[in-house]
């Protein structure tokens, strides 16, 4: 019983190395790219130490996404009634932070019609919580008077699908952009973010978007 | 185009008027956009063809050399439907119906564009055909914002960094609306999704359109049923 007990600790503890070592691989030879046999033979393990855990490479990657989606779900659980821009923006500040963290994953999910059928429904999840947190996030800000959303419902949702295409898809762009700079240009792709929100200001809206990206121009954001 | 050359049966080899190259280019395209890239193999498309795979890498030595040929022929797609377009007369409507072009364009090469800019390693591989991109869709967005606020369409914002937020999402939303449609509405493809997303694509400038401009934004936007 005793040495049954510590096999599970050991092999708890293997499948955290397998996920945490997959997922600084994936960061930089992206999910094509990799194989079992290479995170086996960076771990100093056989291919089968590893299938013993994950049958095959999209289970990792599964896993992983789903670490990060538990992540995402509570950066974006922190709205008060207060909000304003500073704040949507340190929102997002974090979620970059958090696409950073995974993004060899996150660059590929939705990234190939075949894996993307294959696993449809873990893709999507990030487009619920993503629209159901703007959505929120819109009407709280729109109390605050910084938007306002428009009277035709088709534009409406235009706008949310907008603003998801630019939260999600930036890191895209900006692994294009920057490659391994790419962390120290975190406030400059948050204020990105903030900006899918600007066909909604109001003025004042404006104005704050612009105090903000004023700091992130001059770099001071982190003094 | 695809199915013209199977008309004449499989192992028939070049039909007339249409190179093998090309009946190899259409068939994997058909292929690419069912089953995405990761899964596609030159061999099922040698037998989908009737052909040994030696006549497809005679032709395209690795299937990365045939989904690159499938890119080359959407881009020069692409670059052609706004050349038609970008005239000086260019108002809102012109440049939604450009977007509408291209949106249609991209749709037919669906597959292969979702995966060139939808993973760390294949962005790596593709990076100097990805940089040629970027310089000119920068200097598309330049002429179109330029053009537009000659016609007294648009204000160009004064801040530059404004200039360059719009640019980006412009292009991000130019590009990976493709990624977007699939995840989104993966039961397929139809006209009012194709408006929805070109709409998408001009709906940056908003902020930007004089009262003449939004007019024309409206406009269209009654068109737009989702």
């Amino acid at each position: 019983m005793a040495k049954r007990n510590s096999e599970i600790k050991e092999s708890g503890n293997t499948r955290e190395l397998i996920l945490s070592k997959s997922l600084e691989i994936i960061n930089n030879v992206g999910v094509v790219d990799f194989r079992i046999e290479s995170i086996a033979e960076e771990l100093g393990l056989s291919p089968g130490n590893i299938t013993y855990h994950f049958s095959r490479k999209e289970d990792i990657c599964v896993v992983l996404w789903e670490q990060f989606i538990d992540k995402y779900k509570t950066l974006n659980s922190s709205l008060s009634r207060m909000l304003d821009l500073k704040q949507t923006y340190l929102i997002f500040r974090g979620i970059a932070y958090l696409f950073y963290e995974y993004r060899g994953v996150v660059i590929f999910r939705g990234g190939d019609i075949g894996a993307m059928s294959r696993d449809l429904k873990h893709g999507r999840t990030i487009i619920d919580y993503s629209n159901e947190f703007n959505l929120a996030m819109l009407k709280t800000l729109q109390k605050n008077g910084l938007v306002v959303m428009n009277k035709n419902e088709v534009l409406n949702g235009i706008g949310i699908d907008y603003e998801f295409l630019v939260q999600r898809w930036w890191i895209n762009l900006g692994y294009i952009n920057e490659k391994a700079e790419l962390q120290n240009k975190i406030n400059d792709y948050s204020l990105l973010m903030l900006y899918s929100l600007y066909p909604f200001f109001t003025d004042r809206g404006k104005e704050e978007f612009e105090f903000i990206a004023h700091i992130v121009e001059r770099g001071e954001m982190d003094s | 185009m695809a199915k013209d050359t199977k008309k004449g049966g499989k192992g028939s080899g070049a039909k007339e008027g249409v190179s093998t190259r090309q009946m190899i280019l259409d068939q994997a395209n058909e292929m690419i956009n069912a089953i995405g890239v990761v899964d596609f193999r030159i061999d099922k498309l040698a037998s989908s063809l009737g052909l040994s795979p030696g006549n497809i890498t005679y032709h395209f030595p690795k299937k990365e050399d045939i989904s690159n040929a499938l890119w080359e022929q959407c881009l020069a797609d692409c670059t052609s439907s706004s050349e038609y377009y970008m005239t000086s007369l260019l108002d809102i409507k012109q440049l939604y119906l450009l977007y509408r072009t291209i949106a249609i364009s991209m749709l037919k090469y669906k597959g292969v564009l979702c995966y060139k800019m939808g993973d760390i390693g294949v962005i790596n591989r593709g990076e100097k055909k990805i940089a040629e991109l970027q310089t000119s869709s920068r200097k598309m967005h330049d002429e179109q914002m330029s053009t537009l606020q000659n016609n007294g369409y648009c204000q160009v914002p004064s801040a530059e960094g404004i200039q360059n937020l719009t640019y980006s999402v412009r292009l991000l939303s130019t590009y990976w609306w493709i990624n977007h449609s699939i995840m989104r509405h993966p039961e397929g493809e139809s006209d009012e999704l194709i408006d929805h997303y070109a709409f998408l694509m001009i709906y940056p400038l908003k902020p930007f359109l004089t009262e003449k401009g939004l007019n024309q934004f409206n406009d269209i936007l009654d068109s737009v049923k989702r």
